[in-house]
C-alpha cells in the first residue's frame, strides 16, 4: 500500500508547529529553576520524540536527527537527574529557529538544512558524555 | 478486525486511523495510556497498536496492566517504535508484546502484513 508523503506535509507542518509551541512552554517552565522538575523534562522528551518520529516518517532524516539529539539530551537529564542550566539553555536552538525548520517544509519537497544545529548539539552532547547513534 | 490504536501524536493518530479504516478495519483511538487501560477493562480487541512514550501512562505501563490481567495472551500487542528505540522494544517484548513495527510510513506495509497474519490466525484458530 503506497503512501504519498506529500499528502501529509500540511499535517506535518500543522502538528509540528503545535508541538514546538508545547516545547516552548515546557522549556519556559524549567528555565531558571534550581531543582530538577522531572515531569517537565519527561514532557520535553515526549515532545522531541514525537517531532523526531514525524520528521522521520516524512523522510526528513536530518531534521529527525536534530530532534533525536534533543530527545537524547532530555532523556539524559531524566535518567541522570541533571538539569539544564542557563549557560546550556543559551546553546539550544531557539524557538524561532525550530519553527522556521518546520515551516520551511510548507509547499516544499526539499528537506530544510539543519546541519549547523546538529553540529552545535553534537558538541554539547559530547561535553555531557551523551552518546548518539546515527539514524 | 477491531483494532485499538494507542498513540498520543496527532500526526500519527490521523494517519493510522484513516489508513486502517480504508482497509476495512474498525478502529478506536486512545490518546494516552490511561485511556487505553480504561478501554481494555471493558472490551476485547483483535489487535492493539501501542506507542511507548505517551503522557499519563506510557506503553510499558499499559503492557504491564495487560500482562497482569492476561490480556497479552488473548490479544496481540504490536508496539510502535521509531529509530533509536531498540532497547525499548526488547523491554516491550519481555513484557508480553507480540511484535513491533517502525511507525514511520516507509514501514507501513510491514504493519499491514502483520495485521493480516493476525487476522488469518484468528480465522484458522
Amino acid at each position: 500500500m503506497s503512501v504519498n508523503l506529500s499528502d501529509y506535509r500540511d499535517l506535518f507542518v500543522k502538528t509540528g508547529i503545535a508541538l514546538v509551541h508545547e516545547y516552548d512552554i515546557a522549556l519556559g517552565k524549567i528555565n531558571g529553576l534550581n531543582a530538577l522538575e522531572k515531569e517537565t523534562y519527561l514532557e520535553l522528551r515526549r515532545i522531541t520524540h514525537s517531532l523526531k518520529g514525524q520528521s522521520l516518517a516524512m523522510n526528513y532524516k536530518k531534521l529527525g536527527s536534530m530532534w533525536y539529539r534533543l530527545e537524547r539530551l532530555f532523556a539524559h537529564c531524566v535518567d541522570q537527574g541533571e538539569m539544564i542550566d542557563k549557560e546550556l539553555f543559551q546553546r539550544l536552538p531557539t524557538i524561532q529557529q525550530l519553527e522556521a525548520f518546520i515551516k520551511a517544509h510548507e509547499g516544499s519537497e526539499n528537506e530544510v538544512m539543519v546541519e549547523e544545529a546538529i553540529q552545535k548539539l553534537d558538541v554539547l552532547l559530547g561535553e555531557l558524555g551523551i552518546a548518539v547513534t546515527e539514524l | 478486525m477491531n483494532i485499538l490504536v494507542v498513540e498520543d501524536d496527532a500526526f500519527f493518530q490521523k494517519f493510522y486511523v484513516l489508513k486502517l479504516q480504508e482497509l476495512g478495519h474498525t478502529v478506536e483511538l486512545a490518546p494516552d495510556g490511561e485511556v487505553a487501560i480504561e478501554l481494555l477493562k471493558n472490551k476485547i480487541y483483535d489487535c492493539i497498536l501501542l506507542d511507548i512514550i505517551m503522557p499519563k501512562k506510557n506503553g510499558f505501563e499499559v503492557l504491564t496492566f495487560a500482562s497482569q490481567n492476561g490480556l497479552t495472551q488473548k490479544t496481540p500487542f504490536i508496539m510502535f517504535s521509531t529509530l533509536g528505540q531498540e532497547e525499548d522494544m526488547k523491554k516491550a517484548l519481555s513484557l508480553g508484546a507480540h511484535d513491533y513495527v517502525n511507525k514511520a510510513f516507509f514501514d507501513f506495509d510491514t504493519l499491514i502484513s502483520k495485521i493480516q497474519s493476525i487476522a488469518v490466525s484468528k480465522t484458522t484458530a
